[in-house]
């Protein structure tokens, strides 16, 4: 065990990112290890092969080409750019809460009102076009879920995840992936990927690729234990992002792995 | 024994305490940027002289084809242009352009619906002609040869990107891990976490020609 964690440190042994007693370990077993010798020369070797690509000439004119664009208007700011930069004035402004709170407003009422049919891949009138490839393992997921003025209740409404709560429950999670703590965040994190998705991606990609793997783990078997995995799966297939596609692959292995 | 003493490689080409928190006023770019703000276009055709290699560079090793990255890097200076009044100068102006140049080629290949699976994407390098034999012809020739760097490059392109950016930013580039973490958006822990798997992967595919150099070296 202590060589495994020895052999994924030389990488950063190679940087010079170990320090103190950590690493006077690495020197001690490297002076002793042959395996773990070689695999430094190894990346010594991978690091000096990606140096070798050196740099790239971009073709003539380039520089003259780009500014000619630009003088012909093709930089000119879209409709949504300005949009944008509206938006963000107004958000950085002192009119910010009293905005804020306002689309906060209209966007609760819209909610609550709202009627939405929600048709699963496989059915004929599927809706948004599923993000899959080709060798994402399927599920017959055909049932049709109906959301007919159904708010969020109270107690799974989202609430936001505030990044030290969020540091602490991922390193529970890795620790220890049954333990309280692990639960109420990945209860967070399932209302978090129904009401927005793009988010839920980002806080994912967020957490150390180490710790990932289990993270996801921890919230699929938690959503299927709120009934909710088909819709979370449902949800990420929504979202125009590659990265929800590995979430989504992940999520159906632990469903299929249940069932 | 040298591999103890002296572990630590070298850094090419680092760009000194950028993203590390330093004083912006040190930015060598900020007067140009700033007559640029002003409407004065050759200064942004400066900048653009100044940075081109580094984001052809970068969009070559991230898209792996020469017309892709022509194209993205047009994309990026058309993008700076557009929303260069939102660089704060909180960062160095090259962080800012890497930043842009990153997003263009994620947004380059979403665009194109690329979803080959790493072994897809490393049986086209194949097809292409890039995935070349594993040992060079001549063990000298081990890192100068073009058959090398082509089959580093294939190979690079068997990474996903969350890994390959990452890795070409610190180890091609040059770029700090602070510096990453702003381009990238994601924390520091985080950027060192990826460029290591990144460097585990490479080298398992990489073995044979990596035992060569890193003896050489």
């Amino acid at each position: 065990m202590i060589h495994a964690w020895l052999r994924r440190q030389l990488s950063a042994h190679l940087d010079g990112g170990l320090h103190g007693r950590a690493r006077q370990r690495i020197e001690a077993h490297l002076a002793r290890c042959e395996a773990c010798r070689s695999e430094l020369a190894e990346l010594r070797g991978t690091v000096a092969l990606l140096r070798s690509l050196g740099p790239v000439e971009p073709p003539e004119f380039f520089a003259t080409r780009v500014v000619a664009r630009v003088e012909s208007g093709e930089a000119a700011p879209t409709l949504r750019d300005r949009l944008h930069d509206a938006v963000a004035a107004v958000l950085s402004s002192s009119w910010a809460p009293a905005v804020g709170a306002s689309a906060l407003l209209v966007v609760t009422a819209f909610a609550l009102r709202v009627q939405v049919n929600i048709t699963l891949p496989g059915d004929a009138q599927a809706g948004p076009p599923p993000i899959a490839s080709a060798d994402e393992p399927q599920l017959p997921l055909t049932r049709e879920i109906r959301l007919v003025n159904t708010p969020v209740s109270s107690s799974r409404r989202f609430d936001p995840i505030v990044l030290d709560e969020a540091s602490g429950a991922q390193r529970a999670c890795a620790a220890r992936p049954h333990d309280v703590e692990c639960q109420a965040y990945c209860r967070k994190l399932v209302d978090l990927a129904l009401a927005n998705p793009p988010s839920f991606v980002r806080v994912v990609e967020g957490v150390p690729l180490e710790s990932q793997d289990r993270l996801i783990s921890a919230v699929s078997q938690e959503a299927l234990r709120a009934g909710h995995a088909e819709r979370v799966i449902y949800q990420l297939r929504s979202v125009a992002d590659p990265r929800a596609v590995g979430i989504v692959v992940h999520f159906q292995r632990t469903i299929a792995s249940r069932e | 024994m040298a591999f103890v003493t002296q572990p630590i490689l070298e850094r090419p080409g680092t760009l000194g305490a950028a993203g590390t928190g330093e004083a912006p006023a040190l930015d060598p770019d900020l007067p140009l940027v700033n007559r640029w703000r002003g409407g004065d276009l050759h200064a942004f055709g400066e900048l653009v002289r100044r940075h081109q290699r580094k984001v052809f560079g970068l969009l070559t090793r991230m898209l792996g084809d020469r017309d892709d990255a022509e194209d993205a890097a047009q994309e990026t200076f058309l993008n700076l242009h557009r929303h260069g009044h939102r660089f704060r100068s909180e960062s160095r102006f090259s962080t800012f352009v890497y930043r842009v140049a990153v997003n263009a080629a994620l947004n380059r290949r979403r665009s194109q619906g690329r979803r080959r699976s790493h072994l897809e994407e490393f049986a086209h390098g194949q097809a292409m002609g890039q995935a070349l034999p594993s040992t060079p012809r001549e063990p000298e020739d081990a890192i100068g040869g073009g058959e090398v760097r082509a089959r580093v490059q294939a190979c690079l392109q068997t990474l996903p990107e969350s890994l390959r950016a990452p890795v070409v930013l610190y180890d091609i580039e040059g770029l700090s891990y602070g510096e990453i973490a702003q381009i990238l958006q994601v924390a520091e822990g985080t950027v060192k976490s990826r460029i290591h798997r990144a460097r585990h992967a490479l080298r398992k595919e990489l073995a044979e020609l990596a035992r060569e150099v890193g003896a050489s070296s």
